[in-house]
């Protein structure tokens, strides 16, 4: 949706720049107010050609246009571009490229500090031009999976991994290819591949059979092997710690690798002896979040994870034996994985599975103890089992350019937010909605 | 005070940015936002060539007509307490400052 009116204007990458850095410096928090009514909540919107502040929303925007003809104003809550000539909002593939890099930039210098001018260098080109997918197909990235025996509980684990926002633009950027890697029965290279066919391969109706990744799991895990339903969230757990070790994991507790650097967090248990009062901490690390279901709200299942809880314990102190437990979110990954534990084993023949609905937020707010107080999360993910633990499907909601789709194996259709809402979710998957920088060791 | 003194103040002091954040919550929780969001993507999908003017007419009109009534009341109980407050001090000062 370009509009011809863009290239009218000289320097419009230098001045666009600049009202990008004007609206993210310091973190989105200025607030502009209109020139002619003073107003700060319709929308202020900066012209291009003269940086005259409008508003979108009432008149002024408009008014400026009639009386000076300068058509584009940059929205000055988004840093999306408007042609009052064209009356929409309009994009061009370079000047995005640009709205996203500032964005990326800012925040990085938010995070931080100033860059210095060796830094600034190294960071993304003020004039991007390098050409995107020219050919991509719109729906790149979104296809559906062949369920080769029951293998839905791998789909939607696999589905998760595509649409992660951070491990997509990881692979897709060449960070672990198998032309680079060489070693033969990598997980790390069998995804990458998964990511260049599903993003890559024109053919809206063709799907991805995940031959290798289901062989190269029954080689490495003797307990995935067969055909039987399993546990998708087992699966998870399998994958994460498979790609940790193939893309240079250590087994120390600070673990640098990608793996952990986006799914990996810590967490503090603090046991507190109930007669001498003495605390004992520890820090444990997590990639994911296990919650017991005894709320039913998302919110109030977290609210109960971290809530204290009598326990017995051996004070080594004053022997007493009462305490109490309490768990703490220290540092919270990009990718927040949280898994209602809808599957009790009472016994090795007898499972039993908790249907009972919990309502779950598009987006969520973790409080932390480190000096990242707090982690806003946006939802990407939403797996759903149906049926009993030996016969049952997984399906998953994923969030696809801002379009929500159930994917159903081959199957995909377009659904709405309310009906994501309202589904029952095993595995829930959020991301940061804004990542944060932390400097280089 | 003006309206648009009023406003610059509870900007200044963070209010704005608060209050703001109360009602995105309130929204959210109550299913009202998730019903703008999916109003529009059907718009869109039903005209694929809708202009942004149009999309803004339609969505305000049903935003304002589905907006929960009782939200409203408590906003604008909370809007009230926290201009209340600013004039009390406002005019705290202004008696320091003639004593």
């Amino acid at each position: 949706m370009s509009c011809p009116h863009l290239s009218q204007l000289p320097n419009l990458a230098d001045t666009f720049w600049e009202a990008c850095q004007r609206i993210w410096a310091n973190g989105n928090t200025v607030c502009i107010s209109c020139e002619d009514c003073g107003a700060i909540s319709k929308r202020s919107v900066q012209c291009l050609h003269c940086k005259h502040v409008g508003c979108l929303w009432a008149e002024d925007g408009k008014g400026h246009y009639q009386n000076t003809q300068h058509k584009l104003v940059v929205d000055m809550k988004n840093a999306y571009i408007y042609c009052f000539a064209c009356e929409d909002y309009v994009y061009d593939r370079d000047l995005e490229r640009l709205r996203s890099n500032c964005k990326s930039l800012e925040a990085w210098k938010l995070d931080v500090g100033s860059a210095s001018p060796e830094e600034e260098r190294l960071m993304p080109v003020k004039k991007g031009t390098d050409l995107l997918f020219k050919d991509a197909c719109i729906t790149a990235g979104l296809r559906g999976m062949q369920n080769m025996g029951a293998t839905c509980f791998m789909s939607v684990i696999l589905q998760s991994i595509l649409h992660n926002p951070t491990l997509r633009n990881l692979f897709l950027s060449g960070y672990h290819t198998s032309s680079f890697c060489k070693k033969s029965s990598c997980m790390a290279c069998a995804v990458d591949d998964m990511f260049s066919v599903v993003y890559g391969r024109l053919d809206k109706a063709s799907f991805f059979g995940p031959t290798t990744i289901l062989s190269l799991m029954w080689n490495i895990s003797r307990d995935l092997c067969g055909y039987s339903q399993q546990d998708g969230h087992e699966f998870l757990v399998y994958l994460l710690n498979q790609l940790h070790v193939d893309m240079g994991g250590t087994n120390n507790s600070d673990c640098d690798c990608v793996i952990h650097k986006v799914f990996g967090g810590t967490m503090y248990s603090t046991v507190t002896c109930l007669k001498c009062k003495t605390k004992k901490r520890t820090m444990d690390p997590m990639v994911d979040i296990n919650l017991d279901i005894k709320e039913s709200t998302l919110e109030g299942c977290l609210k109960s994870f971290v809530a204290p809880e009598a326990v017995h314990y051996r004070c080594s102190s004053c022997n007493g034996l009462d305490a109490t437990k309490q768990l703490q979110f220290h540092k919270l990954s990009p990718t927040l994985s949280i898994q209602l534990k809808r599957f009790r084993n009472e016994s090795s023949t007898n499972s039993c599975k908790i249907e009972k609905y919990v309502s779950f937020p598009l987006r969520l707010s973790l409080e932390t103890s480190s000096e990242r107080s707090k982690v806003d999360y946006g939802l990407f993910s939403v797996v759903c089992h149906k049926g009993t633990l030996d016969t049952g499907h997984y399906i998953v909601y994923i969030l696809y350019e801002n379009q929500w789709f159930q994917l159903d194996d081959t199957t995909i259709t377009e659904v709405s937010e309310k009906q994501v809402l309202q589904a029952e979710a095993y595995l829930l998957f959020y991301h940061e909605r804004r990542l944060f920088y932390e400097k280089s060791k | 005070m003006s309206t648009q003194k009023v406003t610059e103040q509870l900007y200044q002091s963070g209010d704005f940015e608060r209050l703001s954040q109360v009602l995105e919550q309130n929204l959210e929780q109550c299913g009202w936002a998730t019903e703008m969001r999916d109003y529009a993507r059907s718009l869109i999908k039903a005209d694929n060539t809708i202009h942004f003017q149009d999309l803004y007419e339609k969505l305000l009109k049903a935003a304002t007509e589905s907006f929960p009534s009782s939200l409203k009341v408590s906003m604008l109980q909370e809007i009230k307490s926290t201009i209340l407050k600013m004039t009390d001090v406002a005019q705290h000062q202004q008696d320091q400052g003639q004593n």
